[in-house]
């Protein structure tokens, strides 16, 4: 990274990586709250909640990351 | 909210955090530590939360209060406190023969291998039924009810073993020719529940 004359520090340029594990992580942590969230309920619809969006996030969070990581 | 679950709460929080550091840093991973990282923060963490979660859920879903949240249960719960020593879920729940608190469980599982499973298994099924399937007109059991699921706590107890109902009748009670609840026929009864009376716990 450097300094322009202009005493601006430029961001570094994003790698394709980067943008793929932001949006891993946009999947991941909302999947991750919503499992957290149900875990006060012991109600059934707080398990389909848990399944369905939860764990569909997560699962497609971490399929995204692995991706990420082997195509980089 | 149990230890346990409070601990699966931690986690995911955790997992949240070092995901946040790096999304908002990615540049972390161009070095080793920062793959180590976003390995533990986008895969392990997710994975460990999400399957020590998932045991929370199966956990919970042992409870009485799980069971008796579907509508349909209703009847079958308010059955438990039938004000009558005959019936034989009302006599077990008020007098601890099973814990309250998975009272449904503790008779409804299939004490065999993998019967806990199986009962996992129908209890997915029920909630499918249950929100988006059609609810049978008459709520029935599965399979007949087995000697063993009483067998798995009375066997062998000196009650069950002297009670003179049983004089002659253990071996067959055993291999299942004569089941228990040709005799102890009193059981639910949720068509007449209006004509029963209820017993109200004495508040300490």
């Amino acid at each position: 990274m450097t300094t322009l004359d202009a005493g601006i520090t430029p961001r570094p340029i994003d790698r394709p990586i980067d943008k793929r594990l932001r949006r891993a992580a946009l999947l991941i942590a909302p999947g991750l709250a919503i499992q957290a969230a149900t875990l006060g309920s012991a109600h059934p619809l707080a398990f389909i909640v848990f399944m369905f969006p939860g764990g569909f996030l997560v699962a497609a969070g971490i399929v995204l990351f692995l991706w990420a990581i082997a195509s980089a | 909210m149990s230890g346990m679950a409070l601990a699966v709460v931690s986690l995911i929080v955790f997992a949240i955090a070092l995901i946040a550091v790096v999304a908002v840093r990615p540049n972390l991973t161009s070095v080793r530590g920062g793959k180590v990282l976003a390995f533990l923060a986008f895969f392990l963490l997710p994975v460990l939360g999400t399957v020590f979660a998932l045991e929370a859920h199966l956990d919970r879903s042992k409870s009485t209060e799980f069971c008796l949240s579907c509508h349909v249960m209703e009847p079958y719960g308010k059955s438990l406190r039938i004000d009558s020593a005959d019936f034989v879920p009302a006599a077990h729940f008020q007098n601890r023969r099973i814990p309250r608190d998975q009272a449904c469980y503790t008779c409804h599982t299939n004490y065999a291998m993998f019967g806990g499973f199986k009962s996992k298994i129908r209890g997915l099924r029920h909630l499918y039924i249950n929100y988006i399937g059609t609810m049978p007109a008459k709520i029935e059991l599965y399979e007949p009810f087995q000697n063993r699921e009483c067998l798995h706590c009375h066997a062998g107890s000196r009650g069950y073993v002297e009670s003179e109902g049983h004089d002659g009748q253990l071996e067959d009670l055993a291999t299942e020719k004569t089941s228990c609840i040709e005799c102890h026929s009193d059981i639910h009864d949720v068509a007449n529940m209006a004509q029963h009376a209820l017993w109200k716990e004495p508040k300490p």
